[in-house]
């Protein structure tokens, strides 16, 4: 049964957040429309998991705003974060169980996410620690779509998978996206992965960190192939800004603060 | 319920037959006891065969099962406060980590305060009743378990803890789901050492303050030169200590702790 469809979206004005007295974050502004794909790119330490966390309200704002007016949001953190003390399949079943869903048949329902998402019944039935760390992660992920979102938060969700399995999931996202209108936010350190699943892609550059260009495929996702993949990322590689995000070697320090408004490119 | 009681009769002609290797161990024991005790002769230390002798003449008299009897309320009844005070008062301190911080020297202090100290000031202020042993196994006993609980709640996992915010658990299910089973694994073995503690302190308090219990018979079997008899009630004493660890304790720490077998 397909939950009903709430007219939802995340809209972020003016965030800024500080860990004491480090700003982590600084002027952030953005829109996630429903059943839209927004890709967050940056270097390590940009910031990204922080964004994350205060927009899946797990830190406090402290700065700007945020409106969220999805019903079902749901979150797969960098980390697995399964109870060891529970197998694979009770793992997937707690956020649905969390909803008040009986404890049966939330493990029917997780059996079925499970088996989509490549995990066999022997896999279900494993404790976590058993399980390598691409079943753990498609677990934890399971567990996020087990409740049917209308809001995906995800931390680097394929960072543990090889690309055959990264490429089946990117499906299966894709068509739980067009299937249900579920909206996601992505944290990602592949562009590619970023170049192949997102409506629009937003680059953060370090220290603080802030939002610095915003580039939206021009083809929709089905017609996305490899080589269009390899020459879009390529392109988005040698745009100035970009570079100056991740740091790459010759490029210009990064435009602070006033000086930086976004770039946008189609 | 039903399918948790059918793992564990499932389970239950492996857990017997992997107790060939405790009865072995036993056995060499036994072995060793009596070429000791026919080395240093029946004064110094009574044959196996003896002391089960005079365990069957014990329990033939109704001694031995009466006196078990007090001791074990006694002990279990310290034991039960010390479980109760200090798993409620330890989750307490580890929820604040000023608490936590001021509690740990108090928990040194207490766990390096030997017995025998509180037993004399026990008799000072409950006299010859049930109130020395059981404040003695209390005073022994809670700070073990305090600590238990303290660590249990102190390391929290802050992923986990984020996790059920994220996934909207209640607080029931939080409770009982994510942060129990995590304080349980702490509890548990701070419980079972503050078991065996219960059963040396309560034989031990009662040999020096009271009239009742194993430690009394100790103290009288000790006054007769009755060494036969000193070993009977020892072994009554730690054959109990073996049905409580390995018939009910160490099934249970099974079965809460399966998740930390290699299934794989």
């Amino acid at each position: 049964m397909t939950p009903p469809r709430t007219d939802g979206h995340l809209r972020a004005r003016g965030l800024e957040y500080a860990w004491r007295i480090h700003p982590v974050l600084q002027d952030i502004g953005f829109d996630l429309r429903e059943g839209e794909v927004l890709a967050l790119l940056g270097p390590s330490g940009c910031g990204k998991t922080t964004l994350l966390h205060l927009c899946a309200g797990l830190l406090d704002l402290q700065e700007g705003t945020l409106e969220n007016t999805f019903a079902r949001p749901a979150m797969m953190f960098q980390q697995p974060r399964l109870l060891p003390w529970q197998n694979a399949r009770d793992n997937i079943a707690l956020s649905l169980r969390a909803q008040g869903v009986p404890r049966g048949r939330a493990r029917e329902a997780a059996q079925g996410v499970g088996l989509q998402l490549g995990l066999d019944a022997l896999a279900l039935d494993a404790w976590p620690h058993a399980l390598s760390g691409g079943m753990q992660s498609r677990v934890s992920l399971g567990r996020a779509l087990v409740t049917r979102p209308d809001l995906l938060l995800l931390d680097e969700p394929f960072a543990a998978l090889d690309i055959g399995l990264k490429a089946q999931l990117h499906e299966l996202l894709l068509g739980f996206r067009d299937e249900q209108a579920t909206a996601m936010l992505m944290i990602t350190h592949d562009i590619m992965e970023a170049m192949r699943l997102a409506d629009r892609i937003l680059i953060m550059a370090p220290h603080p960190g802030r939002i610095l260009y915003e580039h939206a495929p021009a083809r929709r996702q089905a017609a996305r192939d490899a080589a269009w993949i390899h020459a879009e990322t390529a392109r988005l590689l040698e745009v100035p800004v970009v570079r100056s995000c991740f740091e790459l070697p010759g490029a210009a320090p990064a435009p602070r603060g006033a000086q930086a408004p976004r770039a946008f490119s189609c | 319920m039903l399918p948790t009681l059918r793992r564990i009769l499932r389970g239950l002609p492996a857990y017997l037959w992997s107790g060939w290797g405790a009865a072995c161990s036993l056995l060499f024991l036994l072995a060793a006891w009596e070429a000791l005790s026919a080395h240093y002769g029946d004064l110094i230390l009574p044959a196996p065969l003896a002391t089960a002798q005079r365990l069957a003449e014990l329990h033939g008299s109704g001694r031995l099962g009466a006196e078990l009897l007090v001791t074990a309320r006694r002990a279990s009844a310290g034991l039960g406060l010390a479980l109760a005070a200090g798993s409620l008062l330890g989750l307490c301190a580890g929820l604040s980590s000023t608490v936590a911080l001021l509690a740990r020297p108090l928990i040194t202090l207490l766990l390096g305060t030997p017995p025998i100290a509180w037993l004399v000031l026990a008799l000072l202020w409950f006299g010859m009743g049930d109130g020395t042993p059981v404040f003695t196994v209390f005073v022994a006993c809670f700070p073990i378990v305090f600590a238990g609980a303290l660590q249990g709640a102190r390391t929290l996992d802050a992923g986990l803890r984020d996790m059920a915010r994220a996934c909207r658990l209640p607080w029931g299910m939080r409770l009982r789901e994510v942060y129990g089973p995590h304080i349980l694994s702490y509890l548990f073995p701070a419980a079972i050492t503050a078991l065996g503690s219960a059963w040396k302190v309560v034989v031990m308090a009662e040999l020096l303050a009271s009239e009742r219990g194993v430690g009394a018979a100790l103290a009288v079997s000790r006054a007769q030169l009755d060494t036969a008899a000193t070993l009977a009630w020892v072994v009554a004493v730690l054959g109990c200590l073996l049905c409580v660890e390995y018939g009910l304790l160490e099934p249970l720490r099974r079965e809460l702790e399966r998740w930390r077998e290699n299934t794989r």
